[in-house]
Parts: structure tokens; C-alpha cells; sequence
């Protein structure tokens, strides 16, 4: 909300006014050259980088979300290394235990501890989450820059090959290649990995196109820059920051999206618990245990809440289009 | 506008042909099948080989497919393999007016839900209720949909007991699934119209209408609306298309007989006809959608229309 | 009571920014007679296009407006409620943009934007605003008005849409016509037929026109008054004969220097044809001289005049106290210290 502010402040008085009759005679002495700058605009000029970074450090969400998503990897890494359990060790004299200081969050049916399991869980999300980015991102924008670059028939024929794909929800094609290579993590990454591009893709293209007509553009090639060197130098660092936020809201996508295969039971297959596996196994008995349904759900939802917040932090200070 | 509706379904025609292609041929490389030895121990070799001649496994798999396009043409998706008293296209007729019947409630609650509260949110920037419609929809879209069910679930039909956890035919069997699905859509319309109205009301028009004098009525309901909701029309196809697939989560956990639940059973069990079915009536029903969406589109936006 | 069709008193006009309060327009005396036509020229961000939009009371929530008096043909715009303020425009002040490729809704047609308007204030019947409106685009002079009047904006070319700007605008026969760099967008042969349009609707209807530009050139063909203002204030104004051939500020003799000067000697377009030629051959030896330097931050605007910065003949009072406005000749007022008799003649040396 606005803050009431003065709108108009109180001006000083001026020391003189064109009814003065009497002003020292000095003051109609020419003004030195040198006295004359300090008027001018002097604002520091803040490169594109270093203002999105100031923008990202005073979003408090976004703060937040980096810093739980740090505390969730840090979980995801050390939690299965140094803790006394193992995700698939059973123990069936501490059963359906409650959360308690042995188990943090308690134990299943089988008295496997689920803090283990969730953070087992946590590694299987963040991995698919930052493959998938990574590998999408580096296919879509060389298929995207390759086809907004070169234009005309190119361009169209690339182009439709994208459209044919994306017409189906990208959903049936994972599902379909899942049942071919097994339920498993490699399977989810390689379904995640050939479906996801799509967007980027076609994002990279638009972006390409659109900057290629711009006039630093224009005026590289005037000056005889080579093709190649201006796509390098100029196009893709000039729509970097847009295709960094669409990237941004891959990660995301990708681990809801295992998270729901998993969760209706075609996606990472027993021992091995990701979220879904795990919330799924939790709803089976959420009447009698809720703990076992709230501990992966609210894993799932407050990384999902870190990582839209980042995402959004992202594209309020890095994409131009958005700025207030 | 002729060219631009034939183009968009001459890709449609391609795109189906190849999802039904790589379905197919998927399916049919998956090592075992509904009559493999592995899945029915209690049969005799020879009967399984028997069964497989009936169905038709025991050919060439490009013969299969020919087959089996020769009778799509026919609009025959063939006979379920694993309910054999069944074909596909009675499972279909029986169970699609289930999923239809959710998913339009919910597309139709996320539109009028959705819309009014992402313009209020930008009419009223900063506000309590921009505050209040930016942490809802921030809500909706991190939350996934099946955890949200879970909750809901847990908290109405198993704490309070106000709704039956399954069963299916009457309105109280409706309502959860229907909110369920609605909610990611709701979040997601009211961020896409905040931030297309955000956008609309700087533009030149808008100073235009005001200047002849319009009332802020006419100003925001005529000239922004029409511009701001461009974007959530080319998102209604997809929504579409997210709530069919994304109700195989819900329909699954509430025992709603739709298509979804068909389809989730149909790939574990392998009944081939009935994957490639559900999978062919999906993907021509979203195609139809997204057709639809940009008809729609073109009427609103007349640019559109011209431009091929 | 004043007996003009507008005036301004010491109008200020303040933007809520992020870092401060930008003070656009900080305080501008402006008047304006039925039939008029005057021309406020200046840079980007002058506060000319503000000035403009604070009379019309179109500025957006974070701006806040002064003025000691803003009358419009006898009421005091700033205590006006909304709804009489939306009868005043679009009614009886018409108002015209600079790019006419996005001050029409990309989606209606061009007849539905016309008509509107005209139902509003008119109160006409759809065949009355349909008359009017055909009426008024053979008037601003489209061909075809029945057929154009079912078209969407993007079926014309830039001058078209800026012509459907100007019936627009005129069509409820307004008082005044505000044109804010109604020609800055097209090109130049459009330009000419845009400013004839302009000047014909004036002597035809009577309206007083106010026309922002950057252009002393389009301020040269067509005005008679001429308003010069740099960091939101008034430099000088006069009429145009007095702007152009004896500006008494130094910002208005560098802005005379810094464009080629063709402008007033073509107000007889035919003697242009052969005689002109020569005069502009001579003409372009005159060198072009542009301002160095940039106009203030409005954040933090200079205590003294504005311009010193810039100002080749700036004394040490121009950076202390801003100069009032003072009179020079009959109707012709310069803010310019050099006018204070305690100043030295206008011609010291550098």
C-alpha cells in the first residue's frame, strides 16, 4: 500500500526575483564553465545484471525461497549420509510410529523412518527438477536460436515439427515412454528431457526474432559483423534473461509432474520413495496416520512455494517487458 | 481466415497421425503384452497362442497397424482386451460423459472465478484484495492438485465427514473433485488476466477512451476487458486439456468412473486397445479444443483474422 | 472572470516516483482564446504533454496537481466532480495522441470508436452517430466513410488512423482540440496533409487549438501563439513572428539555431515552388548549431533557471533564483535574467 507522502513540498524562497532592484552586481558576471555541471543528470547508470541483482536481493520471497530451497539440498545430501537409517530399512518393531525424536516424522508400516525417505524423496525431485532445466534449456535454445537465426524455410520447417509435437499434452507422450522404459528415475529424466523443449524452443525463437529486427542488430550487420558472431555476441545474451526465467518455471513443472506420475503409480516404483511414491503411500492410510500423507505433501507444496517465488523474483528483475 | 482454420487443422491431422504412429509402435516394443506368458500363468500355451491369433498379436506388427488403421478410419477403436465383453467404444461413451461433466463444471468455475478476481487484483494494485487474490493464486499453482485433494480429503470427508469419500451419482459426490480441479486453473486465470490488465490499462487506447470522455465503466469493461482476457482464451484449450489429464489423479482418488482412471488401469494392465484408444480420443479431443480456442481468438481479435 | 476559453495559473504538477517526487510541471501560466492556435514547444520532458494532461485531469494515481486557477469557459476544472469533468472531455475538449498506430483499440472498428462517444454526449441514436460519424471522416477527408467505419484500425495506414484520431476528437465539435505531437509518428508528406487538416477544422469550426511538438517547424507553419517551455517551466512566449524573429531567451535562440529554418518562409507554399528555391539553398549554409548538454533531473530540479546549465550566456544569478516571466514586447514574455535592468546588454561577448 502507498504511503501518504507530501506531494508538494515546501519549496525554499529564491534570494532574488526579477522585482530585486538591488542585486549585487557580481551575480551578472558570467558563470564559470565549470560551475555550470552540477545541474546536470548524474545518475549512476546500473548495468542489466547488477540491477536484477539488486531487485532479487530486496524480494523478500524470493530471499526466502533460496534460502529454503538451500536448507532442502543441504537435507537432500546429508540427511541419507549421516543419518542412522536407510529409506529402505525395515524395522517392523517401530510400525506406524508417530513423529517423535528417534523418527522426526515418524515411521510407515513397514517402520522405515520417512524423514529419510522424504529427504531420499527431495534428492529424486531436485535432480529431475535441475536435469530436466538444464538439459530442456540447452536443447530448446540451440533448436529455438538455430531456427529463429536462419529464418524462411528453416525456420518453417522446424517450426511445424514443434507444433505437431506440442498438439498432444505432453503428459500422454511421458506416460507412453514411461510404460516402454520402466518405472524408474532414468525413464522419468529421458520422458521429462524429450517433452519439455517445446516451450523453450519456441520461446528462444520468438525472442530471436524479434531483437534480430532491432536495431543493434541491424547496425552489427551493417558494420559487417559475421552471422554467426552476431548471433553469439548480441542475440542470445540480449534474450538471455526471459529464457533464464522460462527455465526457472521448468524446474517446478518437472517435479510436479514426476511427483504426480509417481503419485498414480506409474512413475518412480517402489523401494525407492520420491514425493509422490510417499504421498501416495500416505493417503492409502491418512485416515488412521495422517502424518505419513502431511510430511511428503508439505515437502512437495513448500518447495513447489520456494520455487515459484524464485521464479517470480526472477522475472520481475530480469525481464525488461515487466518492469514498473 | 479459411487458410488460417485449414492450416491449424491440417497440423492437427499430422500431429494426430503421429501420436496414434509412436503410440502404437510404442506400445507394441514394450517387451511382454496382455497375453505374454509372463502375465497369464493359470492359461495353456495353446490357448494364450489361440487368444493372440483372435486378437490378431500373432502378425507382423506393420500388418497390426494396418489393421488397425483401416478400422480407425471405420471409427472402430477395436475390442477391449482385458474386459472383453466391452469394446472400446462403449467403454469410451460410458465413461467420458463422467470426465466432461467435472472437467466443464471446473473449467466454468475457474472462468467465472478466476477472471473478476485477477481484475480486481490489478484495478485495485496493492490492495488487500490484490494481496489476498495473489496469495490464493500463488496457492493454487504451488500446491499440486492431488496433494490439495489429499487435504481436502482428509479434512471434509474423513475429519468432518460432510462429503463420501467415493462413490458416484449424486451432487455431494461432485463437489470435491470439481473444487479440486478448479483451484490450479483459478490461479493460474487470475495471474494471466492481472498481468495482461496490468499491461492493457498503460496502452495508448485506454488514455484514448478516457480522453473522449468514457466512464471508467466503459473504459475498463469495454476496451481493457476485451484486450486483457486475449491471453486466458489462448490458455482455455490447454485448460482443457490439463483437466482431463489432470483429473487421472483425481478421478483415481475419488473412484469417479472417468476416462482418466480407464486410462491409468488400461497402461497398467497393458490392454492395448484401450491405451490406444483413450489416446487417440484424447488427443483428438484436446486438438478439437485448442481449434476451437483459436477460432475464438480470431473472432475476438481481428488482427488474427487477417494476417494469413 | 477571465474572458478566456482556458487559463492556467501557476500550474504544478508532481509525479510519486520510486526514488522521490518527480516535479514535472512546476508552476505554468497558460491562456487560450476561442479560435485560437497555439503551439507549446520543447524537448522530451519538458512538462509540455503533462501540462496538457493535467487540464484534462487524465493523469494517473500517483500524480498530484495545483494551480492557483484552472478555468475552462467559466468553471474551475480541479473542484469539477468526474462525471462533469467526462462531459468536458471527448465534449467540449477534444484530444489527439502522437502515434496513432496504438491510440485506437486494435479491437473494434473504427466506427464503434466513433460513435461511442457520440451516443455519450450527444445522446445521439445509432443512425444519428452514424451520420455524424460518416459526416466527419468525409469531413477530415477518408474516402469510402460507410466502408471505413466497418474496419478495424489495423486495416489503415498511419496518416488514416491519425485522420480517425482527429474526426474522433472533433466530432462533438469541441471548444478546444489538444494535439500532442499529432505528427511526430508519420512521415513527413503525411505531416503537411495532417497540419492542413488541422488548420482547416480551425477556421471551419472555430476551435481553438493547443498543438504540442518538438517541431519549430510545424509550430511555424500553423500557429499564432507560441509557448516555449524547458524543465517544467515557461522560457518564453509571443507570438509566432516574435518567437521567430526576435527571441529574447537563449534556450529559444538555441532551439532556432539547432534546426534547419525553412518553416516560416514556406507559409506561402506556391511562392516555394521557384522563388523559394534559392532562399533555401542560402538558408542551408546557416549552420546548425545543437544544445550541448541535458535538460534537468525533475527530481531534483535546479534551484535557479533551468537552462543555465546549458546556457552559453548564464550569469552567476541564473543558477541562484529563477527569472519570471517578463515583458519584451506587446504579448511577447521571456524568463531570462538578461531582461533584469540590472543585467548587462544582450550581445557580452563570451
Amino acid at each position: 500500500m502507498r504511503k501518504k507522502i507530501n506531494m508538494f513540498p515546501e519549496q525554499p524562497q529564491p534570494p532574488y526575483t526579477m522585482a530585486d532592484k538591488d542585486i549585487p552586481a557580481e551575480l551578472f558576471e558570467l558563470l564559470p564553465e565549470d560551475e555550470k555541471k552540477t545541474d546536470v543528470i548524474n545518475r549512476p547508470s546500473i548495468s542489466y545484471w547488477k540491477n536484477a541483482w539488486i531487485k532479487i536481493k530486496s524480494d523478500k520471497l524470493a530471499v526466502a525461497g533460496f534460502i529454503f530451497l538451500f536448507i532442502m539440498v543441504l537435507i537432500a545430501i546429508f540427511v541419507p549420509i549421516f543419518s542412522p537409517y536407510t529409506y529402505d530399512g525395515q524395522d517392523y518393531n517401530a510400525i506406524y510410529q508417530t513423529p517423535s525424536m528417534e523418527h522426526l516424522m515418524g515411521t510407515d508400516m513397514f517402520g522405515r523412518d520417512l524423514f529419510v525417505r522424504v529427504a531420499y524423496g527431495a534428492r529424486i525431485s531436485l535432480t529431475i527438477g535441475i536435469v530436466t532445466a538444464l538439459v530442456n534449456m540447452v536443447i530448446g535454445v540451440l533448436y529455438g536460436g538455430i531456427s529463429g537465426f536462419f529464418g524462411g524455410k528453416v525456420d518453417m520447417l522446424m517450426m511445424r515439427f514443434v507444433d505437431v509435437f506440442a498438439a498432444v499434452p505432453s503428459l500422454l507422450y511421458i506416460i507412453l515412454l514411461m510404460m516402454f522404459l520402466g518405472a524408474n528415475l532414468r525413464s522419468i529424466l529421458i520422458a521429462l528431457c524429450l517433452t519439455y523443449w517445446f516451450s523453450t524452443a519456441r520461446q528462444t525463437r520468438g525472442q530471436i526474432l524479434s531483437i534480430r529486427n532491432q536495431d543493434f542488430a541491424v547496425a552489427a550487420k551493417v558494420v559487417g559483423e559475421s552471422n554467426l558472431r552476431i548471433l553469439i555476441r548480441h542475440l542470445i545474451p540480449n534474450s538471455f534473461g526471459p529464457i533464464i526465467v522460462t527455465v526457472m518455471f521448468l524446474i517446478p513443472a518437472a517435479i510436479f509432474d514426476e511427483a504426480f506420475l509417481s503419485f498414480i503409480g506409474i512413475g518412480i516404483s517402489v523401494p525407492v520413495a520420491s514425493w509422490g511414491t510417499l504421498a501416495n503411500d500416505g493417503m492409502a492410510t491418512m485416515g488412521a496416520y495422517p502424518h505419513l500423507m502431511i510430511f511428503p505433501a508439505l515437502a512437495i507444496s513448500l518447495t513447489m512455494f520456494a520455487l515459484n517465488f524464485i521464479g517470480d523474483g526472477l522475472r520481475d528483475a530480469l525481464d525488461p517487458r515487466l518492469k514498473k | 481466415m479459411a487458410k488460417f482454420i485449414l492450416k491449424r487443422v491440417a497440423i492437427s491431422v499430422v500431429s494426430m497421425l503421429l501420436l496414434i504412429t509412436v503410440t502404437f509402435f510404442l506400445m507394441h516394443a514394450i517387451p511382454g503384452g496382455p497375453f505374454s506368458p509372463g502375465e497369464q500363468k493359470d492359461l495353456k500355451p495353446e490357448v494364450l497362442e489361440a487368444i493372440r491369433a483372435r486378437y490378431g498379436l500373432d502378425l507382423p506388427v506393420t500388418q497390426q497397424y494396418a489393421n488397425y488403421m483401416k478400422n480407425l478410419a471405420h471409427g472402430d477403436l477395436g475390442v477391449s482386451m482385458k474386459k472383453t465383453n466391452y469394446t472400446v467404444n462403449e467403454l469410451l461413451a460410458g465413461s467420458f460423459p463422467v470426465s466432461a461433466q467435472i472437467g466443464m463444471l471446473a473449467v466454468v468455475m475457474a472462468l467465472i472465478i478466476g477472471i473478476p478476481l485477477g481484475i480486481i487484483a490489478a484495478l485495485k494494485r496493492g490492495s488487500a484484495a490484490d494481496m489476498v487474490s495473489m496469495v490464493l493464486a500463488t496457492i493454487g499453482i504451488s500446491i499440486p492438485t492431488f496433494v490439495i485433494a489429499m487435504l481436502l480429503m482428509y479434512l471434509f470427508c474423513m475429519k468432518l465427514a460432510w462429503f463420501p469419500t467415493f462413490g458416484w451419482g449424486e451432487a455431494k459426490h461432485f463437489i470435491l473433485p470439481v473444487v479440486c480441479l478448479c483451484l490450479a486453473p483459478i490461479a493460474n486465470i487470475t495471474r494471466l488476466i492481472r498481468s495482461s490488465m496490468l499491461e492493457v490499462v498503460r496502452q495508448d487506447y485506454i488514455r484514448t477512451a478516457r480522453a473522449k470522455g468514457l466512464s471508467e465503466l466503459m473504459v475498463i469493461g469495454k476496451h481493457a476487458i476485451r484486450n486483457a482476457i486475449l491471453p486466458v482464451v489462448t490458455y482455455v484449450g490447454p485448460l482443457v486439456a490439463s483437466l482431463m489429464t489432470g483429473s487421472f489423479a483425481i478421478e483415481r482418488m475419488f473412484m469417479v468412473p472417468g476416462i482418466g482412471r480407464y486410462f491409468v488401469n488400461s497402461v497398467s494392465d497393458r490392454d492395448y486397445t484401450v491405451i490406444m484408444g483413450v489416446t487417440i480420443f484424447y488427443g483428438a479431443f484436446i486438438m478439437v479444443c485448442t481449434l476451437l480456442v483459436d477460432i475464438a481468438y480470431a473472432w475476438i481479435d481481428p488482427r488474427v483474422r487477417f494476417d494469413s | 472572470m477571465s474572458n478566456h476559453l482556458l487559463e492556467v495559473k501557476n500550474l504544478r504538477t508532481h509525479f510519486a516516483s520510486g526514488g522521490g517526487i518527480v516535479q514535472a510541471v512546476r508552476g505554468v501560466d497558460i491562456h487560450v482564446d476561442a479560435g485560437e492556435f497555439l503551439g507549446i514547444v520543447g524537448e522530451s520532458g519538458c512538462g509540455k504533454s503533462v501540462t496538457m494532461m493535467s487540464i484534462m485531469r487524465l493523469l494517473a494515481e500517483n500524480a498530484a496537481v495545483k494551480a492557483d486557477s484552472l478555468v475552462f469557459d467559466g468553471r474551475d476544472i480541479l473542484s469539477q466532480s468526474e462525471k462533469t469533468m467526462r462531459s468536458i472531455r471527448g465534449n467540449e475538449i477534444g484530444m489527439i495522441f502522437q502515434d496513432p498506430m496504438t491510440s485506437l483499440n486494435p479491437l473494434f472498428t473504427v466506427g464503434n470508436q466513433m460513435m461511442e462517444h457520440l451516443r455519450l454526449h450527444k445522446n445521439m441514436t445509432k443512425e444519428q452517430a452514424k451520420a455524424r460519424a460518416i459526416e466527419m471522416l468525409t469531413t477530415v477527408g477518408i474516402n469510402e466513410p460507410e466502408k471505413r467505419l466497418k474496419q478495424y484500425p489495423h486495416e489503415m495506414s498511419g496518416g488514416m488512423r491519425q485522420r480517425v484520431m482527429i474526426a474522433i476528437a472533433m466530432c462533438c465539435n469541441p471548444k478546444i482540440l489538444i494535439a500532442d505531437e499529432p505528427t511526430t509518428a508519420l512521415d513527413v508528406t503525411i505531416q503537411a496533409q495532417i497540419m492542413e487538416l488541422m488548420e482547416d477544422l480551425k477556421n471551419n469550426f472555430s476551435t481553438a487549438v493547443i498543438l504540442i511538438t518538438h517541431d519549430l517547424g510545424v509550430i511555424a507553419r500553423s500557429c499564432s501563439r507560441v509557448i516555449v517551455m524547458y524543465g517544467g517551466l515557461i522560457m518564453e512566449e509571443g507570438s509566432v513572428e516574435q518567437i521567430f524573429y526576435e527571441p529574447a531567451h537563449p534556450y529559444t535562440e538555441g532551439l532556432l539555431r539547432s534546426v534547419p529554418r525553412h518553416g516560416i518562409e514556406e507559409e506561402d507554399s506556391e511562392s516555394q515552388d521557384k522563388g523559394g528555391e534559392a532562399q533555401t539553398v542560402e538558408r542551408q549554409r546557416e549552420k546548425l548549431i545543437p544544445i550541448p548538454g541535458s535538460p534537468p533531473d525533475l527530481m531534483n530540479p535546479p534551484a535557479g533557471c533551468p537552462f543555465a546549465a546549458r546556457c552559453e550566456k548564464a550569469m552567476k544569478i541564473c543558477k541562484m533564483a529563477p527569472a519570471q516571466l517578463t515583458e519584451v514586447g506587446e504579448g511577447h514574455r521571456s524568463a531570462c535574467w538578461l531582461l533584469h535592468s540590472q543585467a548587462p546588454g544582450k550581445d557580452r561577448e563570451r
